[in-house]
């Protein structure tokens, strides 16, 4: 072979210049996607600590700590975060009261305040009861709703418990009204929850009243036979004591 | 990703032979850094653990084929020039008239036919090498070996032992 190609293409040689340049550019891409690189970790790390941020104080501002039941002709519970602010309301009737009620994000008073000002809670019987892990800030609460409440009679306030209210919340009741449940079911042990459900507090509190002067009236009688034993028949009745008025009556 | 050093090392292996296939296929000054940039940046950015030097040197071959080919198909591509213009330009008056008469013919070759001719004349591979390198079969690289010898014969003369 006597190479005419090879020689002819042996005199096409790439230029210095034409290295150079390729390795300098290469290398300024190199360090500009590296930089690119650097650039977008960084916003990226940053984006996630944003979310993390968000999710963090989304999960701290939605997540309730007391829950506020206010038992009358409706049951609702009003959830309360850290911030006392109203994160939700769970209604348990179908008197559609929490729909037409706008406190989401209201302070827990402002919303109390709303809830009686509209005259949304007409009926004389009210049951309030409070509950969250930390006692002294359930007695705050408490403190401050009994402030803001307009001068009603039977209007009941108390610290609740907060296993006592999943429970409640297990029947579909509200706390005051699974209270009041409990009440009921040691006067009457064949009462149901379907049949407490859409009663008011007024009504269950008339049913508690009747069964209990019933029951003490039984009980009256059966003193008078029983003679000698009637002291101490006298005093388990009243022990249970149904009719009686809840602690911090207003 | 390769070192810098790497780099430089491949840039001054291969840039003599990159250029040489930038010129079968591009008529373009332009073009062909382009095409010096894609194919070493490719190479800096690949992992690839070369088995020796000859698979290196083939699968630079087969990047900047490749590589043409994409820019011959581009719509941004240069507008090329005469293969005439493009040799004056390239190689000044060092370019003998013998040297520059072959590669005019080479060059002038339909696509199909130059890398075959450029990796057996030039190269020195066999064409079964060729054909790993092309991705094309043996008998097709045959074909394509005596047709294009056919034509050089016309312009260039003499017997391919010669060329």
């Amino acid at each position: 072979m006597n190479g005419k190609i090879k020689n002819a293409f042996n005199e096409i040689k790439a230029t210095e210049e034409l290295k150079n340049k390729t390795y300098n550019n290469i290398l300024k891409e190199k360090n500009k996607s590296k930089k690119i690189f650097y650039q977008i970790n960084r916003q990226l790390a940053f984006a996630i600590v944003i979310c993390f941020i968000i999710l963090g104080s989304s999960y701290f501002y939605f997540t309730p700590v007391y829950a506020i039941s206010i038992d009358s002709e409706s049951s609702i519970e009003l959830l309360i975060n850290r911030f006392d602010k109203v994160v939700g309301v769970n209604e348990y009737n179908d008197k559609q009261l929490a729909k037409s009620l706008d406190i989401v994000n209201l302070n827990y008073s402002d919303a109390i305040n709303i809830i009686f000002s509209e005259n949304s809670i007409k009926s004389e019987d009210v049951s309030i009861t409070i509950v969250g892990e930390n006692q002294e800030k359930n007695s705050e609460i408490l403190g401050n709703i009994e402030e803001c409440i307009p001068n009603r009679n039977n209007i009941s306030c108390e610290n609740g418990n907060i296993e006592e209210i999943e429970k409640a919340n297990e029947l579909g009741l509200s706390y005051g009204k699974y209270k009041a449940y409990l009440q009921l079911l040691e006067l009457n042990p064949q009462i149901t929850v379907d049949e407490i459900k859409n009663l008011s507090m007024k009504e269950i509190n008339e049913k508690i009243d009747m069964l209990s002067s019933n029951e003490e009236v039984i009980s009256n009688n059966q003193n008078n036979k029983g003679g000698n034993n009637s002291e101490h028949k006298n005093q388990q009745s009243s022990s249970k004591g149904y009719g009686k008025k809840k602690q911090n009556n207003k | 990703m390769r070192s810098e050093k790497e780099l430089a090392q491949a840039i001054e292996l291969y840039s003599d032979m990159v250029k040489r296939l930038c010129m079968v296929h591009l008529k373009n000054e332009t073009d062909t850094e382009d095409i010096f940039q894609n194919v070493f940046i490719k190479y800096l950015q690949n992992d690839i653990k070369f088995e020796n030097k000859n698979h290196e040197k083939a699968w630079i071959i087969r990047v900047t084929i490749n590589a043409c080919k994409d820019y011959l198909k581009s719509f941004f591509r240069s507008k090329t020039i005469s293969i005439e213009t493009y040799l004056e330009k390239e190689s000044g008056e060092d370019l003998s008239l013998d040297n520059k008469f072959v590669l005019e013919a080479v060059l002038s070759l339909p696509e199909k036919y130059k890398n075959v001719v450029y990796l057996y004349y030039y190269e020195g591979y066999q064409a079964s090498e060729i054909s790993k390198i092309l991705n094309k079969n043996v008998n097709t690289v045959y074909t394509l070996l005596t047709r294009a010898k056919k034509i050089l014969k016309e312009k260039i003369g003499g017997e391919d032992y010669e060329w």
